[in-house]
């Protein structure tokens, strides 16, 4: 096991000196301000900003038409609506202003008239016929299906079978800083500093919005102060708006959203409602499977067909059954628009099959580890895709997660527990199962690469350059380690510069823990040119026989056959210089090429999952409906720990972000409009609400994985809310089967439950 | 036109300062902070009058009217206080409860009071223990119960040019005391309903037994003469017969909202624990309640 580092970006960040956008300030700076549109569907008549030009301190106000390129592609959100709004929050102009201050009290003074149109705030409403459509003729955007196997013997072979709608509401990221951008005409070319979750997208907008060739925009990333999925579409809408106030005004420039805007504005995770069929033998062996999923995109598409495609090939759970047929629809309403949060498309249907799971185990009189021990993938297993399964540690997960638990002395403690109990509070305790496929997979197929550029300095220090962005998830530590490790340096040598597209290659999006295996492995690639160039340098000095092996450790390189020879690292690397050479390395590496057939919904999905367990134990209230999380176990399959103390953080904040999404946060809209636009009234977990987490790390080596190591971001926060909803429904008696289990749902399902 | 902040050292200058009526009191602002940001630029206001810097509202105090609590006293000086703590304890208990530490840091009695929301945390509690505000404006005192002083959502009595300057609370010496919050989450939050009881005994017999509920109604309801048939019959039925009675008082004064799915069960609830729990408190057998 490695030793733990400290983060290479902390000091940084916690001393303040890290600077994000909005710490940016240039001279004759001006700032903008958003007109938004205020109803939910309709066409713009007129556009009246005279009042707001009035003012001495505005310098204009910029529509659509001032747009030099284009505004968006079909069905994406634009940058500035031309005719026709979509959801309240569509942007319809930008005051631009002196001040921030001036900027927003003139945007408040222009004066917008619509055509309303009807508008459909229902998903399931939305794609029935005669709607009013959102884009095209239908509100229906795509079903995306997995067929495997034959649904009639895996009817007719169970010997239960139970049906249950389940539903998940929509949540965000709220990350503690809001979107921000700054931007500069250069004459030539634009400069951008943002804090985007994938820098390559925001500089693809900027540069179609601008109408400039991809080599006239250049964006350098700012210190991220948190993304969760976020700062990708919504960064690409704000990076462009900047872009343009720069280029039309040749002034440096700057917008940073408060509160309210971000969450007006920011893509929220899908809202699912979903209906599972499930069969089984009374043995507990699964025999057929049948989701269906009404997924809600909102106005806009962005990456909502991408998710549904993980949600459908992750629809079955980390479960072996034989016949599974799943439809995921993706449907329009008048509302803001879903996209990516950490976990994209994962956490609905794992919330989806693993308290149905519990349902079924219930109804077989099961207890529900068994239930789930008993179909838990193995090794050679066909998944529901039709592949062919290795590296599967689910069952290990599972013992784990029985041993870390002391599951049935827990269950026992609680039942006791709940037995003496003359008050209003019981106990519970909850479990879940993970299965999540590692990277882009086939759904985004082509995209799936990442560079990394490392160069060694003529002092010997390193820079590490990256196509990922370090968006809090660690990223730049794990380079350091990796080239650390395989030159055996102080990570102290190495420093990651931050994201500048100019320096280094379209590495796609920073998204679907994808970071620590691509970028991890392209760190490899890198780390093994250099290491070639010092090979080639010390042959030369006849320091070693053709193929001898070098050894890298302790800032010296000895040989393996005779450690008694060794060089400094620092001197192998001032030879090389002055041997005309460098010491660069550029590694690229793709994901496996993996087949899907579309249609079918069957292949290889992705080249790897990832597995874990959880459990919870719980504390209800039934008179209130309040529950407490008493401890939290989260055991994952990390691979290779590339840092033991970052996948503890990762572990405990995904967690931590999980009790947010099961017991209180929510995005409450009505008629389309969102009614807390702040984190007064939008309720994040403190630190009172988390309870213990207790993170259990199984090292199981990954055949792909950099060093070994898989990605860990998005599995930590799957199967929080199914753990803790299962674990209310133990302690309530009775399922609970929508999300949030907030203080109405739950003291419900107990009233329910009394009365039966 | 002129933004002004005013801050004085005595209580008389501040008066004097804010007898025309037209000045904003802020005293932790914590609420008024929160208010200024949703204004618009017109409505806020120029004048605003700080109590921050006057020592003498600062106080905490036993006399013989009871524990003295200064209007600027923050919700971290009631926790932090032996005298609060040996004296009423369910103060100390109550604000815990309230807000963040940076709110119960910035957030004082008198504050929250003047700004009379109806979640407010204090509140029900003012109303059991039967306290009094003290407030003053320039050459008038007047003595009110926190009762008269809250009149609805946000309203008070309190007249342009006045101010909370204290609070009088009875000590209930020898009484047992509980106080409940339910909130959304475990810190920062405002309460969904509060409550809190009271009790005394004589030889095992209740001499007293009050209880209020705060965040159902616009002001705290007191149905202290709800409970007094308990002092004869302590059964089940007694018990539900209160719960039952204070959702039809809440119905009857805020009438049946769409939380009420939610609310009304839980104060059924939160009513009938406030009264187990404070007899369990005060020694009454749990089996002949």
């Amino acid at each position: 096991m490695f030793k733990e580092i400290p983060r290479v970006d902390i000091q940084a960040k916690l001393t303040g000196g890290a600077k994000y956008a909005d710490d940016m300030v240039f001279p004759r700076m001006v700032y903008g301000a958003m007109v938004r549109c205020s109803i939910a569907h309709g066409d713009i008549l007129s556009i009246d900003a005279e009042e707001a030009l009035k003012r001495e301190d505005v310098l204009r106000v910029i529509t659509y038409d001032d747009i030099p390129g284009i505004a968006g592609k079909a069905k994406e959100r634009p940058v500035l609506v031309k005719e026709r709004v979509r959801f309240i929050g569509d942007g319809i102009a930008i005051v631009v202003a002196t001040s921030q201050q001036a900027a927003r009290e003139a945007a408040a003074k222009v004066a917008v008239t619509y055509k309303e149109l009807p508008a459909v705030f229902n998903p399931a409403e939305a794609i029935e016929d005669k709607q009013p459509a959102i884009h095209g003729v239908s509100n229906l955007e795509k079903v995306i299906s997995m067929r495997h196997g034959d649904m009639e013997q895996g009817w007719n072979q169970a010997e239960v079978i139970i049906e249950e709608d389940v539903s998940t509401h929509r949540v965000q990221h709220a990350a503690i800083e809001p979107e921000s951008a700054v931007a500069l005409w250069q004459g030539d070319h634009i400069e951008v500093y943002c804090p985007p979750k994938s820098p390559f997208n925001v500089r693809r907008v900027i540069s179609e919005t601008l109408g400039l060739r991809i080599n006239k925009v250049r964006l350098i990333t700012s210190t991220v102060g948190g993304s969760f999925g976020g700062k990708d579409y919504d960064m690409s809408l704000l990076g462009s708006r900047v872009a343009l106030i720069a280029r039309l005004t040749g002034r440096p420039a700057k917008m940073t959203y408060n509160r309210e805007e971000a969450i007006t504005e920011g893509t929220k995770r899908h809202p699912y409602r979903m209906h599972y069929k499930i069969g089984a033998k009374k043995d507990g062996t699964l025999t057929g499977l049948q989701v269906d999923v009404l997924s809600d995109a909102g106005a806009y598409l962005s990456k909502s067909a991408m998710v549904g495609w993980r949600s459908c090939v992750e629809s079955s759970g980390p479960y072996l059954i034989p016949n599974v047929h799943t439809d995921v629809t993706v449907a329009y309403t008048n509302q803001i628009y879903s996209d990516s949060l950490r976990g994209f498309g994962s956490p609905q249907v794992d919330y989806g099959i693993e308290v149905v799971m519990d349902k079924l185990a219930v109804r077989l009189d099961m207890d529900p580890l068994a239930l789930r021990r008993k179909n838990a993938l193995k090794d050679g297993d066909e998944h529901a895709t039709g592949q062919i399964l290795s590296g599967v540690s689910i069952g290990h997960c599972l013992d784990a997660l029985e041993e870390s638990s002391d599951y049935l002395e827990t269950r026992k403690r609680i039942t006791q527990f709940n037995q003496e109990q003359n008050g209003p509070l019981r106990r519970g305790f909850g479990i879940a199962a993970l299965h999540r496929g590692e990277a882009l997979g086939a759904g985004g197929e082509g995209i799936d690469t990442a560079g990394v550029n490392v160069h060694i300095e003529k002092d010997g220090s390193v820079l590490i350059y990256c196509g990922l962005s370090e968006v809090g998830q660690g990223c730049q530590t794990m380079m350091v380690r990796i080239v650390s490790e395989m030159l055996g340096l102080k990570p102290e040598r190495c420093r990651v510069s931050r994201l500048d597209t100019d320096y280094v290659p379209d590495s796609g999006p920073t998204v679907a823990s994808r970071g620590t295996v691509i970028a991890g492995n392209a760190t490899v690639m890198a780390v093994e040119i250099i290491k070639e160039k010092i090979r080639n340098t010390l042959a030369q000095q006849k320091w070693f026989k053709k193929n001898a092996e070098l050894i890298y450790e302790d800032e010296k390189i000895r040989l393996k056959n005779n450690p008694e020879v060794e060089v400094s690292f620092e001197e192998a690397v001032k030879l090389t210089f002055s041997n005309c050479d460098n010491l660069y390395g550029n590694g690229w590496w793709a994901a496996p090429k993996l087949v899907w057939n579309w249609e079918k919904g069957q292949g290889d999905a992705y080249f790897n999952y990832v597995y874990g367990a959880c459990g919870c134990e719980v504390e209800v209230d039934l008179d209130t409906g309040k529950t407490k999380i008493i401890r939290f176990l989260a055991v994952h399959d990390v691979g290779t720990a590339l840092n033991i103390e970052e996948v503890y953080g990762q572990i405990c904040g995904g967690v931590a972000m999980g009790i947010g999404y099961s017991l209180m946060e929510e995005v409450k809209l009505r008629d389309g409009r969102i009614q807390n636009t702040n984190l007064d009234s939008y309720l994040l977990p403190t630190a009172m609400d988390i309870g213990s987490i207790e993170p259990v790390i199984l090292q199981e080596h990954s055949a792909i994985g950099p060093l070994g190591a898989k990605g860990l971001g998005e599995p930590v926060t799957s199967i929080v809310a199914p753990a803790i909803t299962n674990a209310i429904s133990d302690a309530l008696g009775t399922q609970i089967l929508e999300l949030p289990a907030d203080l109405e749902h739950v003291l419900a399902a107990s009233m329910r439950e009394e009365q039966e | 036109m002129k933004e002004q902040w005013i801050a004085s050292e005595t209580l008389d200058m501040l008066l004097d300062e804010i007898a025309d009526g037209q000045k904003t009191i802020v005293a932790g602002g914590t609420d008024l902070l929160i208010q200024l940001r949703e204004m618009d630029r017109e409505e806020k206001p120029t004048e605003i009058a700080d109590l921050s810097c006057i020592e003498n509202l600062k106080r905490i105090e036993v006399t013989e009217d009871g524990l003295i609590l200064g209007a600027t006293v923050t919700y971290t000086d009631l926790t932090n206080s032996d005298l609060v703590r040996e004296t009423l304890p369910m103060l100390a208990q109550a604000a815990m409860d309230v807000g963040s530490p940076q709110v119960r840091n910035k957030g004082t009695l008198g504050g929250s009071l003047a700004n009379a929301s109806p979640a407010a945390d204090m509140a029900p509690v003012w109303v059991l223990l039967q306290a009094d505000v003290v407030l003053q404006k320039k050459g008038r005192e007047r003595v009110l119960s926190v009762a008269e002083f809250l009149t609805g959502n946000m309203t008070t009595v309190l007249e342009p040019g006045e101010l909370i300057v204290e609070i009088r609370c009875p000590l209930w010496k020898g009484a047992s005391m509980h106080f409940i919050k339910v909130g959304r989450r475990n810190a920062a939050a405002i309460a969904r309903l509060n409550g809190a009881a009271l009790l005394r005994t004589d030889g095992g017999r209740i001499t007293d037994l009050r209880m209020a509920i705060g965040a159902a109604t616009p002001t705290p309801l007191d149905l202290s003469d709800a409970c007094e048939g308990l002092a004869s019959d302590r059964s089940k039925e007694a018990l539900d017969r209160i719960a039952k009675e204070t959702i039809r008082r809440v119905e009857g004064i805020s009438g049946r909202r769409a939380s009420a799915i939610w609310k009304f069960p839980a104060l059924e609830n939160l009513s009938r624990r406030l009264l187990i729990d404070v007899m369990q408190k005060g020694g009454l057998n749990s089996e002949t309640v």
